[in-house]
């Protein structure tokens, strides 16, 4: 068995001057469906990407193969340098990771749920530095709830709490902002923001076009399988993306 | 092994606060228990045997039940995936989740074993401490397969009736090695015989075990 678990160093520390995530030649196929064909990207540390496109375009595949979730049909990923598929545990060390489902266990407490998640990212916290964590998503007042109580967007901010345990140099995120709150959507942005000035990478995947435009310093579009557009976010380039990001979903729908 | 100490604790804190697999398991297999008592009457002329057949339908029964809860636990709440993203080898994350069930299917043995024991008129051999390692290695081995294909089945949605269909038939080796050590130690035959099956039970304890620890990384990624 791998015996990086021994070094908890070792495995959140990005190895210099590699970019957070380095893809080649990536396919991947569902049986002999393909869903993706061909993916090239580099992501430089410390930017932050927006990666979108229509249903079924691949989008949450390419973010779940970068998590090691998934394995590789053909190609390579390498996360903060390390090869995906054979140094799969210090890849995870350097990503955490964001779903629209927050990923808590229902039936124990809020708390119990940080210090399991943190003692699982390789990072135990003392009760101090856990209700500091809580705080910050708004959430110490309900450290000792269940976290099935919890509507459903603080449940979800506790989701954000988990992903942050382990400070991942690289956040993936699915739909983050799906079923938030404007509160709960506030406190992400201003954790995503904190994070990227910490030097902290982002990928995000999201249908929300303006939202992902405001998070992100490049923008990818993905249609069936392939990287179609990949260029740098500026003020005036949001609405000619989002008229071609409008005639592929058109494209789709016909 | 942070990561195997982490969910293992996890999985017992949380049983220990819910009681819920233990007992639910524990009352499963003494039903089962007595209705093969007054379906095959309690007095036969081989109750080593007897007690030993029983003792591993249910075991197998109780224990199907409790891996099917154990892993919707984690499906339920999309956690495996947190679990998955933990950086660590996979095969701590199998053999926490593993030795959770083993303790849990222990703990129902410890008040299933007694009564079978006392139903079926068990004579005392002394051989409690073979006993306790027939039952040790037999669930090791029902539960290490167990977990894999719980694992399996618990992504698709078939799981409830899957478990059982793909479990069974590759449980028979253990099954029926359990079931011939326990016969022994049961009977009145020299320890000499029951650590033949045990050794055997042992041997099969390696491999799926083995097997599984393996195939628990391929398994789980998409």
């Amino acid at each position: 068995m791998d015996r990086v678990q021994e070094s908890p160093r070792a495995k959140a520390t990005p190895r210099d001057a590699e970019p957070a995530v380095e893809i080649r030649e990536l396919v991947k196929h569902y049986g002999a469906t393909p869903v993706l064909r061909g993916i090239n990207l580099t992501i430089a540390a410390g930017t932050s990407v927006a990666l979108f496109g229509p249903n079924g375009a691949g989008k949450s595949t390419l973010l779940n193969l970068i998590a090691t979730l998934a394995r590789p049909t053909s190609g390579t990923i390498r996360v903060c340098g390390y090869d995906s598929v054979k140094e799969g545990p210090r890849a995870r060390g350097c990503a955490g990771m964001l779903s629209h489902a927050p990923w808590v266990y229902d039936r124990m407490s809020v708390r119990d749920n940080v210090r399991f998640f943190a003692k699982l990212r390789g990072k135990p916290l003392s009760d101090g530095e856990i209700l500091d964590a809580l705080a910050d998503m708004d959430l110490d007042n309900v450290a000792d709830a269940d976290a099935g109580t919890l509507s459903r967007g603080m449940k979800q901010r506790l989701g954000i709490v988990r992903a942050f345990l382990g400070t991942p140099a690289l956040l993936l995120m699915d739909e983050p902002f799906t079923g938030l709150d404007r509160k709960s959507a506030g406190l992400l942005c201003d954790r995503m923001i904190r994070f990227r000035e910490a030097g902290g990478t982002l990928l995000t995947v999201t249908h929300a076009v303006s939202e992902g435009w405001r998070i992100a310093t490049r923008a990818l579009m993905l249609h069936r399988g392939r990287l179609v557009q990949d260029v740098p976010v500026t003020p005036d380039g949001l609405e000619s993306f989002a008229a071609q990001y409008d005639d592929r979903m058109r494209g789709e729908d016909d | 092994m942070r990561v195997f100490w982490a969910i293992l604790w996890k999985d017992i804190r949380y049983e220990l606060r819910r009681r819920e697999l233990v007992a639910v398991m524990t009352v499963f297999a003494l039903l089962v228990v007595v209705i093969f008592a007054f379906a095959i009457g309690i007095r036969s002329e081989s109750p080593a045997s007897m007690a030993a057949s029983v003792l591993w339908v249910a075991t197998s029964f109780a224990g199907t039940l409790g891996l099917n809860r154990s892993l919707a636990l984690e499906r339920d709440e999309q956690c495996l995936k947190a679990l998955l993203m933990s950086p660590a080898d996979r095969s701590w994350v199998f053999l926490a989740k593993a030795t959770g069930n083993l303790v849990f299917l222990l703990a129902a043995q410890v008040i299933l074993t007694p009564l079978v024991i006392v139903l079926f008129g068990v004579e005392d051999t002394g051989h409690w401490s073979l006993l306790g390692v027939t039952l040790l290695l037999g669930s090791a081995g029902f539960v290490g397969v167990g977990t894999l294909f719980a694992t399996m089945a618990t992504s698709t949605r078939m799981r409830d009736w899957l478990l059982p269909i793909l479990l069974f038939p590759v449980e028979v080796p253990v099954l029926i090695a359990a079931v011939k050590a326990t016969a022994h130690v049961f009977s009145t035959a020299p320890p000499g015989e029951s650590t033949i099956w045990i050794a055997i039970l042992a041997a099969f304890d390696l491999i799926f075990v083995s097997m599984s620890i393996l195939s628990f990384g391929f398994v789980v990624e998409e």
